[in-house]
């Protein structure tokens, strides 16, 4: 598996977590990433994808306490490490160069 | 808001609306664990509350349900990232499930390896998923009753034998009042009832109790109150309840029918209950197992007699008490007993059965019979499926050795074959499975015929969990020596060799050749089992039962109360009859008796003989049948002294017969013709012995000739008699005559029980010819898969030594010579296998002993027909593919190099 490839589902919580300003955790990430694409996500999903990113080194994540937050429980939070703007470019590279010349089509 | 993820706030009220749904929480708490679960379920209840303003309270449940749902499908996933170090299991389950998906691959690739093992495999895992399925109805299904382990039955024995035997009415009200062991005693027995009043006149399987007989066994009926318990006057013995099937039958399932009267042997009853469709009889014999009513029996004034015994009992333990301490108390109360009344009890003990020991006794050691030999097939069937994946793992030689140079480690090989052999396994159950399924109607009908109606068969989810469990079990176990093999691949030798194998290399080769010496010696040992089964059956069936069954029928009928009140009419009735049936065409003698042979059916009597000086207490218990002595000629039992007496008439003293057990047991002398007796329960009433007639096997096959005497009908008239028809031809051409001669002669009294003798007999040996024949069908599937198994593997070493047997051949060697090599190395190993197989038969033989008839265990007819037949099936499947070696042509043999 290529360290650097990005799946579309990863590929949308990375703009999801860009979006929300480089750092947040899993509530907002959910309801931005249903907002937006008009889906049901399945937080489960989520958190797949967050570890999986995590560990390609494009996010890195901090535990936020109780006493930090001043919520009940702990939360993790995520952020974007600089390493994401190289796969998050390529891969819109990559998208945009396959549309390239095809637009008409849609407006068929 | 937000609530908090340990959900302790709030009212009730407040709390099932504002935090998450308890049970999917709960869920959601065993799926993610370690540090990270915190985090996720507070996250997960954050989301909740947030959903619960936008939304409402019952789609953010609706919501989180959904989610933790998405956990449980991911779980290996979110497990592997709420704990850390989580890498590399999650890379584990990524690897497992590449490896099924290269198994799979690997068998869609080989169909025809793969049809045969899973066929294979499915016919060992099948055989055993059925048989467990039989087995799990034993042991996992209670009896139909409540508690049914709190019942108990209690017996006496017989006078100097240990035997159970039925009870006398005074015991049994001293047990019910005086015992504090017992919640409640209750007395049954059996009888057959001549039904009619709404249709023809029927006779059904019928059981007298006492009125709160199913109080103790703890089932009501269906429909209807049942029998009035607290009130036990005579009207109300007048009622009756129906069986389910019955009241189908013959009410076509009216409700209104509680309350109707019906005709019992004459006499109108009232329908008080139908019991329910699942109810049965707790009766060892199936046939009264299906009692189809239920009068009520009131015993109170029959306290005094304490020498007729015609009741079984049944009771329920008081809480807390032991069946031990139930017994001792018995044990006590019978000596207080025999002391109180010696004439009727001296001599006599008191034993207490639990239900179950007494219902599955009988059926247990053919179960763990069965249980041994399923495991037996699916031994031999993992021996030859690993054989089949051993040879295929030769041809897998390089793939492993790549795959280990590609930087496979030896455990990862390791797995890999093992999910290999599990997937496999898991086709062959999963084929099993549905063969199982497809016949649970069948098992169903083998348990209810030859084991018991009481309990019903079927495949459940202890069977899939057995199953499954086996075909695991079984995957790892046949994966093993190919794992073994493949652990170590010599890298080398399979790369720059390539495929010039020789022979598979010395360790599989063992490997291989054990596997075959174990398969050879399984299948010898079920081989051995089933003709120890097949002998002991055909022994059994050839006993000499002391009569001529074959061309005569018999049927049985019981001359009603109200029509024939007294002696003289009851001996009228069955004399006109005995007359109208020998006038019947084609009918060449009759003859009438108390109660057939090979009945559970007894008449014990104590007998005191005259100058003998015994004190009645001692007098020996003997067994004896009313008869019309034609009966003795229909049968064909000899007679051996003495002359018969006339059966309508006696005189002051009851002329009767002995059987030649009962002589020889008390006139050693020769002297029984001339005797006297009396019964202890009739002691006014002298018999006298006239003849001597020959042994009779009247409790079955298997059971002995119990001393016993019999008494002319007219010296103990009874109303329920069976007859014994002798046809001068074909016994079943005369049966629709006399059914109408039956009929004729009273409408309401129907012939009950027509049938050949001979069919009825075979009936009574049903279960040991199922043994045998389960054991015959175990002993034949593994003779088919170890014969297979062999040629397999012989064909496959004779394939790899081709080239050295094409060398052999063009340097001179002769074709015998050749079949004879190959055959030598196969021969060794079938005979260490027998070996090994008449060991194991002797063990075997020792275990079942007591299923056995007639052969000891050690049986060498068994044993030699076990070999025979092994050996020659061995030695065939080697020498096919010896002649195919010798056929090989030299120059070609060494080209296919």
């Amino acid at each position: 598996m290529g360290r650097s490839s990005l799946g579309e589902f990863e590929q949308q919580v990375l703009l999801v977590i860009l979006r929300l300003g480089r750092e947040s955790y899993s509530v907002p990430i959910v309801a931005e990433l249903e907002a937006r694409t008009g889906r049901a996500v399945a937080v489960s999903a989520v958190y797949v994808a967050l570890r999986r990113l995590e560990a390609k080194g494009l996010l890195t994540s901090r535990l936020e306490t109780p006493a930090e937050s001043g919520e009940p429980h702990p939360r993790r939070h995520f952020a974007l490490t600089d390493a994401v703007l190289e796969p998050l470019r390529s891969a819109r590279q990559s998208l945009l160069s396959l549309w390239d010349g095809l637009e008409p089509v849609l407006d068929e | 808001m937000t609530v908090g993820g340990d959900g302790r706030r709030g009212t009730d009220a407040s709390r099932s609306d504002e935090t998450p749904p308890r049970g999917a929480r709960w869920v959601l708490c065993r799926i993610v664990s370690g540090p990270e679960a915190q985090v996720v379920l507070g996250e997960l209840a954050e989301g909740f509350a947030s959903r619960r303003a936008r939304a409402g309270p019952r789609a953010a449940r609706r919501w989180y349900r959904r989610q933790v749902w998405g956990f449980a499908l991911r779980a290996v996933a979110v497990r592997a990232l709420s704990s850390r170090g989580e890498e590399e299991r999650m890379s584990r389950f990524e690897d497992v499930a590449s490896d099924v998906r290269w198994a799979l691959r690997g068998l869609r690739k080989r169909p025809t390896f793969t049809v045969v093992a899973v066929a294979t495999l499915a016919l060992g895992i099948g055989a055993n998923s059925a048989i467990f399925t039989l087995v799990s109805s034993h042991l996992f299904e209670p009896l139909p009753y409540e508690r049914p382990d709190e019942l108990v039955l209690i017996w006496e024995t017989g006078r100097n034998n240990m035997e159970v035997n039925t009870v006398s009415p005074g015991n049994y009200l001293t047990w019910r009042d005086e015992t504090a062991s017992f919640e409640d005693v209750a007395a049954y027995n059996v009888d057959v009832a001549t039904l009619s009043g709404d249709g023809p006149a029927e006779r059904v399987n019928s059981s007298l109790v006492a009125p709160h007989f199913f109080n103790v066994l703890g089932v009501a009926p269906a429909l209807g109150p049942g029998f009035d318990v607290a009130s036990a006057r005579m009207a109300d013995a007048m009622q009756v309840v129906l069986s389910h099937s019955l009241w189908v039958r013959r009410f076509g399932g009216d409700p209104t029918v509680v309350g109707r009267d019906v005709r019992i042997d004459g006499r109108p009853h009232t329908v008080v209950g139908v019991m329910p469709r699942d109810y049965r009889q707790p009766e060892r014999s199936l046939t009264w197992q299906t009692t189809e009513l239920w009068r009520p029996m009131l015993l109170d004034d029959s306290r005094e007699d304490r020498g007729s015994r015609y009741l079984r009992t049944i009771a329920r333990r008081a809480p807390g008490v032991s069946v031990e301490q139930a017994r001792q108390e018995m044990t006590l109360l019978g000596r207080r007993l025999a002391e109180e009344y010696p004439e009727a009890n001296a001599g006599r003990a008191v034993l207490v059965r639990t239900l179950d020991e007494y219902l599955m006794g009988a059926v247990r050691p053919t179960l763990v019979m069965l249980l041994i030999a399923g495991a037996a097939v699916l031994l031999i069937v993992c021996a030859n499926v690993a054989n089949l994946t051993l040879a295929r793992g030769e041809e897998r030689r390089s793939e492993f050795a790549l795959r280990s140079a590609l930087g496979s480690g030896r455990r990862r090989l390791l797995r890999q074959i093992i999910v290999e052999g599990v997937v496999l396994a898991l086709l062959g159950a999963a084929v099993g499975t549905v063969l199982v399924y497809a016949g649970a109607s069948g098992l169903q009908s083998i348990q209810s015929r030859y084991f018991t109606g009481l309990v019903d068969v079927g495949v459940d989810w202890r069977v899939i969990v057995f199953t499954v469990a086996v075909a695991v079990w079984s995957g790892v176990l046949f994966g093993l020596p190919l794992a073994r093999a493949a652990s170590r691949p010599d890298l080398r030798a399979a790369l720059v060799e390539g495929r010039a194998r020789s022979g598979g290399g010395a360790r599989s080769g063992a490997t291989r050749n054990l596997l075959i010496v174990g398969q050879v010696g399984m299948a010898t040992t079920l081989l051995v089992v089933a003709a120890l089964l097949g002998r002991s059956f055909n022994r059994l069936i050839n006993v000499p039962p002391g009569f001529e069954p074959d061309g005569v029928v018999a049927f049985s009928v019981t001359a009603p109360e109200p029509t024939y009140p007294d002696r003289a009419s009851i001996l009228r009735y069955h004399r006109d009859l005995s007359e109208a049936i020998a006038a019947v065409p084609g009918v060449e003698a009759v003859g009438i008796v108390s109660d057939l042979m090979f009945t559970t059916e007894n008449m014990n009597a104590d007998v005191v003989i005259e100058g003998r000086g015994v004190e009645s207490g001692d007098a020996p218990t003997v067994e004896f049948h009313v008869v019309v002595p034609d009966y003795f000629g229909v049968l064909g039992i000899p007679l051996l002294a003495g002359e018969l007496p006339d059966g309508w008439r006696v005189g002051a003293e009851v002329p009767v017969v002995v059987n030649r057990r009962m002589a020889e047991m008390h006139w050693p002398e020769g002297e029984a013709v001339g005797a006297r007796f009396t019964m202890s329960w009739r002691p006014d009433v002298v018999h006298r012995v006239v003849a001597e007639v020959g042994d009779v096997l009247d409790d079955g096959y298997d059971g002995v000739a119990d001393p016993t005497f019999y008494v002319p009908l007219a010296g103990m008239p009874r109303r329920r008699m069976s007859y014994v028809v002798r046809a001068s031809g074909a016994p079943e051409d005369v049966v629709a005559d006399v059914r109408a001669a039956v009929t004729l002669m009273d409408p309401d009294i129907p012939a009950g029980d027509l049938g050949l003798l001979s069919e009825m007999m075979a009936e009574s040996v049903a279960r040991p010819r199922a043994a045998s024949l389960i054991g015959l069908t175990f002993a034949l599937i593994a003779l088919m898969v170890s014969t297979a198994g062999i040629y397999g593997v012989l064909s496959y070493a004779v394939q790899a030594r081709t080239r050295e047997i094409g060398i052999r051949s063009a340097l001179g060697a002769d074709g015998r010579e050749l079949v004879s090599m190959v055959m030598r190395q196969a021969t060794r190993l079938i005979l260490v296998g027998l070996i090994i197989g008449t060991l194991g038969a002797l063990a075997a033989g020792r275990a079942m002993a007591g299923l056995l008839f007639g052969v000891p265990s050690w049986d060498p007819a068994s044993l030699f027909f076990a070999a025979l037949v092994l050996g020659a099936a061995g030695l065939l499947a080697s020498w096919v593919p010896a002649r195919r070696a010798v056929a090989i042509d030299p120059t070609e043999a060494l080209r296919s190099e």
